[in-house]
């Protein structure tokens, strides 16, 4: 089976979870974090991307806990989460260098024409 | 952290669905206010009200329709919008055959050589079509939507030359309904999908051909058919939900009752039409009869605790 290409807030939210459970505002500033202050994620689109994730059971619920008569719900990855990040995290990786190795080709070629 | 700002949080909150609300709000307005003390926020955010209303309103669909239902009458409507798009964009945007019509661009007039920036709409409609077929869904549902606010300032800003001869309104509002029908679901995202969208595209084309030939030929103002033909003749909303009704009523006889619900979703659009046409013609008070006996039945059912059910016979 082919996988399809990961938008980048769910490998952020992904990524984020990756050492350990966080709740959802920790999420949200861990994401920011990682994209150095790129992708602000909305609450809306967080919980979407959670329940889409826990769907595909690549999140799950890590307990929840009253704050300040708030309920704060902690949620951590499944091993078929990490397993989905590593891919990912390879791929990126892979697209990188493979753009690096064109750029040095390119200045290569640069220094020989001139 | 106000009392108010909870409230108002919690008011955004109501437009989920009750089965999310149940299962997440309360998370949902940790992370809201624990986002608002960080910012030293005391009023919400109109970017975050509006995404949860956007989220809440997909939650909606996603629950009063099954992902099978909602993905095939993205299709439909892609499909339809799409081949609409590119009949619009030939025969009258662009007609780059001598026409012989008295609507032949006055000097100063239009977008280039096409008729008007109705152009840009099309051409978004196309390349979201194009990108839906080659697997890019993201995209195609970002320049889909992006139909929208250009349909829109063709409407505001139609005394600018570049819109003067602009698609009538009536025809921009079927392609947006028809878009926000595309975007409410995801046929790109599966091989399956593709394939309806490129059959529901050719279906469409088929559909509209003879149409077009047949309006173009009688033109009394032309020679021939191969003139600019009329906008409403390629858009009439009414023809297009006679053919998706058909396609309802031909799946449902061949049992194929998911095909038939999507295309009754996708003839709502057309239903609108009919609609304004009925008050339009002095049939208001029937109408608003027939929308209030129907949503006193809703609210009497859901308020006597029974819901209805349609079940298959054993």
């Amino acid at each position: 089976m082919t996988t399809t290409e990961m938008r980048e807030p769910t490998f952020l939210v992904l990524a984020a979870l990756a050492d350990g459970r966080k709740h959802g505002y920790a999420l949200i500033a861990e994401a920011a974090e990682l994209s150095d202050g790129r992708v602000q994620l909305k609450v809306g689109t967080l919980y979407a991307a959670l329940d889409r994730l826990g769907e595909q059971n690549l999140v799950e619920g890590a307990g929840e806990e009253i704050v300040g008569g708030r309920l704060r719900r902690y949620y951590r990855l499944t091993n078929a989460g990490a397993a989905r990040l590593e891919q990912e995290a390879a791929r990126l990786a892979s697209n990188a260098a493979n753009a690096r190795a064109k750029l040095r080709g390119r200045s290569a070629g640069t220094v020989a024409s001139a | 952290m106000s009392a108010s700002l909870e409230r108002r949080y919690r008011a955004a909150l109501d437009w989920y669905p009750a089965e999310w609300r149940h299962a997440n709000a309360d998370a949902m307005l940790d992370t809201l206010l624990d986002e608002a003390e960080a910012t030293g926020r005391v009023k919400p955010a109109p970017a975050q009200t509006l995404n949860l209303l956007a989220f809440a309103a997909r939650e909606r669909i996603r629950t009063a329709m099954p992902v099978a239902v909602r993905d095939r009458s993205s299709a439909l409507a892609w499909g339809v919008g799409a081949a609409i798009s590119v009949v619009m964009f030939v025969c009258i945007e662009w007609a780059p055959w001598p026409t012989a019509d008295p609507r032949v661009l006055p000097p100063g007039v239009g977008l280039g050589p096409f008729m008007s920036a109705t152009t840009v709409v099309l051409g978004l409609w196309a390349a979201s079509f194009l990108a839906a077929l080659v697997g890019a869904g993201t995209i195609a549902r970002w320049i889909l939507a992006a139909t929208l606010p250009a349909s829109l300032a063709l409407v505001l800003f139609d005394t600018q030359p570049w819109a003067a001869l602009r698609a009538p309104s009536s025809s921009l509002l079927f392609l947006a309904l028809m878009a926000l029908i595309a975007l409410q679901g995801s046929p790109a995202a599966t091989a399956r999908g593709r394939a309806w969208l490129a059959v529901c595209a050719i279906g469409a084309t088929g559909f509209v051909l003879p149409g077009v030939v047949h309006a173009a030929a009688t033109r009394v103002s032309d020679d021939s058919w191969i003139s600019r033909i009329a906008w409403a003749d390629v858009t009439r909303p009414l023809y297009w939900g006679a053919a998706l009704l058909g396609v309802a009523l031909v799946a449902a006889i061949a049992r194929r009752l998911t095909w038939s619900a999507a295309a009754l979703v996708a003839v709502v659009p057309s239903l609108l039409f009919f609609a304004a046409l009925l008050v339009a013609s002095g049939g208001a008070v029937i109408l608003a009869v027939a929308i209030g006996v129907a949503t006193a039945a809703v609210v009497l059912v859901r308020r006597s605790g029974y819901r209805v059910v349609v079940q298959r016979r054993e």
